[in-house]
C-alpha cells in the first residue's frame, strides 16, 4: 500500500470530521496519529475508518431527519 | 490509633491515593484497582520489573493489621519501599530524562504480551534510586481491553518526547519548559520551537507535526473516536510499532551542548587542582565523622565531593544549576552502579517551588528531604556575588536545612572573586571572610577552620 493512500485515506478521516463547538478533547487526535506509526496494522484500520466514515455518510443522506410527531402539534 | 496523612499531590486516580505514616508510604486501592493490582502482580512484566528494582517494591498489607484508621473505605492498602529523595522531571538531565523515558516505553511493551496496560504516562510516575529509574505508580497499570488504544501516548509525548526533542535538536533546555507547565509540552507548542529543518529530522514529522494537527482537527469532535477505533479494529500489534518505534527514536537521541561549555569545566578543574587534595582531606575527615542518613552536596559539579559523602552517607543529593555537569555526573554514576547518589539539576539561587493545584502537588526542594549533612563547596561567591543574594540569607537558608555543614569560604583575592566582579558594580559589603564567620557563627558552632594552601580559600565545618 502507497504512502499516498494512506495519506490520502487519512485526509479523507480527516476531512470528514464534523466540528462543532464541544469540549476540547485533543486526545482523539493523538489516538489516530498512532494508527500512522502502526505499520502495517495501522493502515489495515485507517482503511476500515475511511470506508466507516464513507458509508456513513450515504447512509446519513439516505435517511430522512425524524421529525416531531403529529400528535404533538 | 494515629492518623494518616494524605500526599496532596495523589488526586488525580481516584482509585488509588498516596497517604503517610509514620515515615511508611501506603496506596488505598478501591474494589477496582485492587482488581488491576491483583492481575499485575500475577504477571511476568511484575515480577521482572520488580525484580530488577525498576517497579518500587510493594506489598499488600492486611488492613486489620494496620496501626492507623483508614480514611476512606478502601478495599485493600499497598505499602511501598521509600525512596530517598523525591525529584521531579524538571530537576532531571537529558540523559535522565531520556532513561526515564525509555522505562516508560519498556513497561507499556512488556505489557502488551500479558494484557496489561498503562493508564498514563507521566514523567512523575518515575523517581530514582541513586541513578536507576524506578516506576513508583502501581496505580497506573490496569487490565487492557482488546482493541482499546494506547491512552497515555500523548502524554509520553508531552512528558517525554518532546523535551527531549528540543534538547537533543534545538539545544533549548527542557527543565524550564516542565517546571511551567505540570503537564509537559503540547505538540503545537514544541512545534512553534522546531525549525523547518527540524521536520526533516527523527520523529517530528510524525510524532510532532502530524499529531499537533490532528489534535486542532479533533480538539472538538463529536464522534466517539475510541468506538470507532475499536470497531474499526484497532489491535495491539498498532501499539507495539508505535512504541517499538518511539523506543528506537528516544534511544538515538543524543544531546550535544557546545564545546565551550566542556572547556570551561576543563578550566575549572584546573584551577582548583591546587587545593583540591587538601579539600578533599577536610571533607573526608566530616564525613568519617559518623554516619549520614542524607547529604546534599550543593553546587556539585561532577561529583568529585558527592562520592566522598556517599562513602558513609545513605544517600547523597548532588545538585548543580549547570545541566551539563549533572549530566555527566549521572553518565559516570549509571556506568559505575553507583546505588546512592541521585544528581539532580537545581539552581540554588532559583530552587523548585511548590507547583500544581492548590500549590501542593508538587513539592519545593527543602519539603522533599532533610539532610543532615550538607556541602556548600565553591559556592558562595557564585550565590552571593553571581546571583546577589544577601550572604546573610544564604547562611541562615543552610540552616534552615537544619544539617551539619561543610562550607568553603572563597575570599575576594581569589581569581574566581575577581572573574565574578568584573564588569558589575561591587555592591558586596558583605562579601568578606570577617562578615561570613560573623553569620556563620550566629547559626552555627564552627568545629573546624582551616584555610587551603593557595591562601584564598578557606574551609568550615559548622554544626
Amino acid at each position: 500500500m502507497s504512502i499516498a493512500f494512506i495519506c490520502f485515506v487519512l485526509l479523507f478521516v480527516w476531512v470528514s470530521e464534523t466540528r462543532v463547538d464541544a469540549y476540547l478533547d485533543p486526545g482523539s487526535g493523538s489516538m489516530l496519529v498512532q494508527l500512522l506509526l502502526g505499520g502495517v496494522a495501522g493502515v489495515a484500520v485507517i482503511a476500515r475508518l475511511g470506508w466507516q466514515r464513507f458509508r456513513d455518510i450515504f447512509r446519513s443522506s439516505g435517511s430522512k431527519p425524524e421529525g416531531p410527531t403529529k400528535s404533538h402539534e | 490509633m494515629s492518623e494518616i496523612a494524605a500526599e496532596p499531590g495523589s488526586f488525580r486516580d481516584r482509585t488509588a491515593r498516596v497517604f503517610y505514616h509514620d515515615g511508611h508510604i501506603f496506596r488505598g486501592l478501591s474494589a477496582t484497582a485492587l482488581k488491576e493490582w491483583q492481575a499485575l502482580s500475577a504477571t511476568g512484566l511484575y515480577r521482572r520489573f520488580a525484580e530488577n528494582g525498576a517497579i518500587v517494591t510493594t506489598r499488600q498489607r492486611e488492613i486489620g493489621s494496620l496501626p492507623f484508621r483508614l480514611d476512606e473505605p478502601w478495599a485493600a492498602v499497598l505499602e511501598h519501599e521509600r525512596l530517598p529523595f523525591v525529584s521531579y522531571p524538571y530537576e532531571w538531565s537529558f540523559e535522565m530524562l531520556r532513561d526515564a523515558a525509555l522505562l516508560q516505553l519498556d513497561l507499556v511493551l512488556a505489557g502488551l504480551d500479558e494484557g496489561i496496560g498503562l493508564k498514563d504516562a507521566s514523567a512523575y510516575n518515575v523517581q530514582w534510586k541513586g541513578a536507576t529509574p524506578v516506576f513508583v505508580d502501581i496505580g497506573s497499570f490496569y487490565k487492557r481491553a482488546e482493541g482499546e488504544p494506547w491512552v497515555g501516548y500523548r502524554q509520553f509525548c508531552q512528558m517525554f518526547l518532546y523535551p527531549l526533542l528540543l534538547q537533543a535538536y534545538r539545544d533549548v533546555p527542557f527543565q524550564a519548559w516542565m517546571r511551567g507547565n505540570i503537564d509537559g509540552m503540547d505538540a503545537e507548542v514544541c512545534l512553534n520551537l522546531l525549525s523547518a529543518r527540524d521536520y526533516f529530522r527523527g520523529g517530528v514529522l510524525a510524532h510532532v507535526y502530524l499529531q499537533a494537527k490532528a489534535q486542532k482537527a479533533y480538539n472538538s469532535t463529536t464522534r466517539d473516536v475510541r468506538a470507532e477505533l475499536n470497531k474499526a479494529g484497532f489491535d495491539t500489534r498498532i501499539i507495539k510499532t508505535n512504541a517499538e518505534g518511539l523506543r528506537k527514536l528516544v534511544a538515538s537521541l543524543e544531546w550535544k551542548p557546545k564545546q565551550s561549555t566542556w572547556s570551561d569545566y576543563l578550566k575549572c578543574g584546573h584551577y582548583e587542582a591546587a587545593d583540591a587534595e587538601q579539600k578533599r582531606q577536610f571533607v573526608r575527615d566530616v564525613v568519617a565523622t559518623r554516619p549520614w542518613n542524607m547529604t546534599w552536596d550543593i553546587g556539585c559539579n561532577v561529583g568529585v565531593f558527592s562520592r566522598i559523602a556517599a562513602e558513609r552517607s545513605a544517600s547523597v543529593v548532588a545538585m548543580d544549576a549547570d545541566h551539563l555537569a549533572v549530566d555527566k555526573l549521572y553518565r559516570a554514576l549509571k556506568a559505575e552502579h553507583v546505588p546512592n547518589i541521585l544528581p539532580l539539576v537545581v539552581n540554588v539561587t532559583d530552587p523548585s517551588p511548590n507547583l500544581g493545584w492548590r500549590n501542593l502537588e508538587r513539592k519545593r526542594i527543602n519539603e522533599r528531604g532533610r539532610p543532615d549533612l550538607v556541602l556548600a563547596l565553591a559556592l558562595i561567591h557564585h550565590v552571593v556575588i553571581g546571583g546577589n543574594i544577601p550572604l546573610a540569607e544564604f547562611v541562615q537558608w543552610l540552616r534552615d536545612l537544619g544539617g551539619e555543614l561543610v562550607i568553603e569560604f572563597v575570599t575576594r583575592q581569589d581569581p574566581m572573586v575577581a572573574t565574578l566582579l568584573r564588569n558589575k558594580d561591587d555592591h558586596y559589603s558583605d562579601y568578606t571572610e570577617e562578615s561570613f564567620e560573623r553569620e556563620l557563627s550566629a547559626r552555627f558552632k564552627i568545629a573546624r577552620r582551616q584555610p587551603l594552601g593557595s591562601g584564598t580559600r578557606i574551609m568550615y565545618h559548622a554544626q
